[in-house]
């Protein structure tokens, strides 16, 4: 029954999914861009990041669509709570990414250099942040409360390269600034590190988001980091059709991504929606 | 077993049920049924066709005696005596606990003499009396403004909610102290729907109603708290299988069946 | 990959399904198209057995026209107020038929009074008390082949029983009590499907007002009903007004006015037989035959007009 309905709903999770793996690669790109000088890549990294917008509102209006008309209850209204709180979240990740884009752009218009130090730190920010992003994922298409209670951890990692980002520059030797232009733009470029930072904050904060989807208990970030693994699966209540997919079909949508960034267990999902084909 | 989400205690109670089995003939319909009804509050049974939910109601003031062949075991207490008890009056307990049907039922009469029907039956006779309270039941039923001039205009001559009001005004004009409703919108037009929900809203402060539906958001809107009955396998006695407070069942139903019937999956 | 590009659309059906709708679809149509001609086309059947059905109306018209036709053309012209209230006379029965209007009036009034309590409440028992089981099936059973007992039998019957045993004679009486075991099973069977006719609803209302059984039934009941309750007793009138052989053997024939209900008398259903049968005076006994049909038609206006008033 309600098969119209269950369909649009498992539409809206996958476009929510899809939206999710956009955006990763684009951090990608514009990541790329900031640290190689690459004019081009940036300005098409800013580009994809509209699109997204445009996605993210068309999925919003879709899931209040879906309230008015379907009169969701239980566990559909949950699923769409929680679309719309991600979706959410993921424009404001676009625009971080937007932000990062802008800021290589800048760099490169700018002639900023950076020392090799502080590029190589922001690198390995990414590579954290990318951890997060990709475990955020996992954790949406397995439905897998284990995977956000470990978030924490590997939002700590990001947090803990930002703030020695940060204590490097600000003991760095002033670089050579003309005016107070120019420093306006350095500070900004620098800032690439905040965003960084603030991107995998806010998957993780999406990511607790499933504990109310699957537990109906609305907590705290705090509570969620504290709480142990045991006590949120017992917690648990039944879902429907919308909410516990089968996770090789939920993988089809995020199946660009890098496999070393979204844990083993996804990737191992990937594979299989590779050999089994489309 | 059936769940419990914050049901009420038997303190708050104006109807507790305990270990109550209920058959047609050899046909076990309903078995150990527990549950506390909140006084003066709405309650809603839900649950697919066929499930017993209309049976249990009418187990409440006893109109299944009226049936043949049907038999009970388990407590129902109506504020602490139980109503099966050996010497309890079924006609009065029905006076106490009121009746609207899914198909609004006037008497082929006046709506005057609808309304005054119940009344007479207790020995109410003079006019000065009947009129007061036909009128007031006719009042609250939110009826009195569209027939205070008509009244010995024929009940059945009313449009359906008009009439399903007219039902509603005679059971008021014997007091009662639960109201039970049998899906008492599922035969009226939806605006007739929403002035018989803003009935109920009104009504429920000073009385006990129960209210069993097919229509989940409504069960949703109006009531406090929700018991949801199913009969898994056909043959088998239906049985309940959750209940609580309305919120919580409808948001964060802690069985599957639930959870699957209000969302539509099935039934 | 694919990647959902507008998430508002709605998502299409698997294509598989797609194709089969379409084959079966075209099926049924083709089917249809292919139907086989039939040796009449449907339009002529429809047309002849129209004209089948109006025949057949015409015909029991006809005959119902023609009987009254007959009965008034030659009775009307002996109709006068002398005849309605003048005595017989003679051998020939010349004059009037008064008494015998009057034994049929008194009869038939008092075999309703007889008749119509007990229909009634027995009706009631078996609709609204009886277990419904065997019993009452054979109650009702027997009530309804009481109503096909041939009136001769009936008449001998009532003969043996009221005349002879119980000692009352050929009388009012007798008469009576033989015509209400006649009427008796079309009111009890008319009232106790009036009364089913009630419906459930109505009286679960009443029970849940907290009405007991006896107040469901005299309050709502029975004046639901009351419509075609009335509706079945003036039928049953109508019947016991045109019965002859029974009369016959339980009043007698001697022309007299009847007073108390021990006296005997005429009706005019004997007195049409009598003077059909002597063939001497057929003049009166077309007004006879004709007064006789007018009040039996004005009973049966009668209780047409009860029905549909009471609706």
């Amino acid at each position: 029954m309600r098969k119209l309905f269950s369909s649009q709903l498992i539409e809206a999770r996958h476009e929510m999914l899809s939206i999710f793996e956009s955006i990763d690669l684009t951090l990608h790109d514009a990541v790329t861009a900031f640290v190689t000088d690459d004019m081009e890549l940036a300005r098409r990294a800013k580009k994809k990041t509209y699109k997204i917008d445009a996605r993210c509102a068309n999925l919003e209006a879709v899931c209040y669509n879906l309230i008015a008309t379907q009169s969701p209850v239980a566990s559909d209204f949950r699923l769409l709570q929680t679309i719309i709180y991600i979706d959410f979240n993921l424009q404001r990740m676009s625009d971080k990414v937007r932000r990062i884009a802008r800021a290589a752009k800048r760099k490169v218009n700018n002639d900023i250099e950076f020392p090799a130090e502080m590029v190589a730190l922001i690198e390995q920010e990414a590579a954290s942040v990318y951890q997060v992003l990709g475990s955020t994922v996992a954790a949406l298409v397995n439905n897998d409360l284990a995977a956000v209670l470990a978030l924490s951890e590997e939002d700590e990692a990001v947090h803990g390269a930002y703030q020695e980002f940060f204590r490097v520059f600000n003991r760095t030797e002033t670089m050579e600034v003309a005016d107070d232009a120019q420093m306006d733009d350095f500070r900004r470029t620098v800032m690439v590190s905040r965003y960084l930072d603030r991107i995998a904050n806010i998957a993780m904060e999406s990511a607790y988001r499933l504990v109310f989807l699957l537990t109906g208990q609305r907590w705290g970030a705090d509570d969620i980091a504290d709480a142990d693994e045991e006590e949120l699966e017992s917690m648990r209540i039944p879902s429907g059709e919308g909410v516990t997919l089968d996770p090789v079909s939920d993988a089809r949508y995020v199946s660009a991504l890098a496999p070393d960034e979204v844990g083993s267990e996804l990737a191992a999902l990937i594979a299989r929606v590779g050999t089994d084909g489309e | 077993m059936t769940v419990y989400r914050n049901a009420p205690e038997a303190a708050q109670s104006a109807i507790t049920v305990k270990e109550f089995n209920f058959w047609y003939g050899d046909f076990h319909a309903l078995t150990d049924v527990n549950l506390n009804i909140a006084k003066n509050k709405i309650t809603a049974f839900i649950g697919p066709s066929g499930c017993g939910k209309s049976t249990f109601l009418r187990c409440m003031n006893r109109m299944n005696d009226l049936i043949e062949g049907t038999r009970n075991e388990g407590t129902m207490e109506l504020d602490g005596s139980n109503i099966y008890a050996e010497g309890v009056d079924p006609v009065d307990l029905r006076r106490r606990v009121g009746m609207i049907f899914q198909q609004p039922n006037p008497f082929p009469k006046s709506i005057y003499e609808n309304v005054a029907f119940g009344p007479r039956l207790q020995g109410v006779t003079s006019k000065s009396d009947l009129d007061d309270i036909v009128e007031e039941s006719l009042k609250r039923a939110n009826l009195w403004k569209e027939v205070s001039n008509q009244l010995s205009k024929d009940g059945l001559a009313l449009s359906g909610g008009q009439q399903q009001r007219l039902c509603i005004a005679r059971v008021l004009a014997v007091q009662p102290d639960v109201l039970l409703m049998d899906e008492p919108c599922s035969a009226i037009d939806p605006t007739s729907v929403q002035k018989v929900e803003d009935l109920m809203a009104e009504l429920a402060p000073e009385m006990t109603i129960i209210i069993v539906t097919h229509n989940m958001q409504q069960a949703a809107r109006i009531s406090g708290h929700t018991a949801f009955f199913l009969q898994e396998v056909a043959g088998e006695p239906a049985t309940l299988i959750e209940y609580g407070e309305t919120d919580a069942i409808f948001t964060t139903p802690m069985d599957k069946r639930t959870e699957d019937y209000i969302t539509g999956r099935f039934g | 990959m694919s990647q959902a590009q507008d998430a508002s659309k709605v998502p299409n059906a698997a294509p598989e399904a797609v194709v089969q709708a379409e084959s079966s679809a075209q099926r049924i149509k083709r089917a249809l198209a292919s139907g086989k001609k039939e040796r009449i086309s449907k339009n002529t059947s429809n047309k002849i057995m129209l004209g089948v059905f109006r025949v057949a109306a015409a015909i029991t018209t006809l005959v119902l026209v023609a009987i009254i036709a007959y009965v008034v053309v030659n009775g009307l012209p002996h109709i006068s107020l002398d005849f309605i209230f003048g005595w017989p006379e003679g051998v020939n029965a010349e004059g009037g038929i008064w008494p015998t209007i009057v034994s049929t009036v008194y009869v038939t009034a008092l075999a309703m009074l007889i008749c119509t309590p007990i229909a009634v409440l027995a009706a009631v028992y078996l609709a609204e008390y009886a277990k419904q089981g065997r019993l009452v099936n054979i109650i009702r059973y027997a009530a309804d082949t009481l109503a096909s007992v041939p009136s001769i039998v009936m008449g001998l019957f009532g003969y043996a029983l009221f005349v002879e045993a119980m000692g009352f004679g050929l009388s009012m009486i007798s008469a009576a009590l033989a015509l209400a075991l006649l009427m008796l099973p079309i009111i009890m069977r008319t009232t106790e499907e009036a009364i089913r006719a009630v419906p459930r609803y109505i009286r679960w209302g009443a029970y849940g007002l907290g009405a007991t059984k006896w107040q469901v039934v005299s309050k709502i009941v029975l004046p639901s009903a009351f419509g075609r309750i009335a509706t079945g007793i003036v039928l049953g009138i109508g019947r016991a007004i045109g019965e002859t052989a029974v009369v016959l053997y339980t009043m007698g024939q001697a022309i007299n006015m009847p007073i108390t209900p021990l006296d005997s008398g005429r009706p005019m259903t004997v007195h049409l037989y009598l003077l059909a049968n002597d063939g001497i005076n057929m003049n009166a006994a077309y007004g006879t035959a004709l007064l006789l049909m007018a009040i039996i038609l004005a009973f049966n206006l009668f209780a047409r007009w009860l029905s549909r008033k009471s609706k």
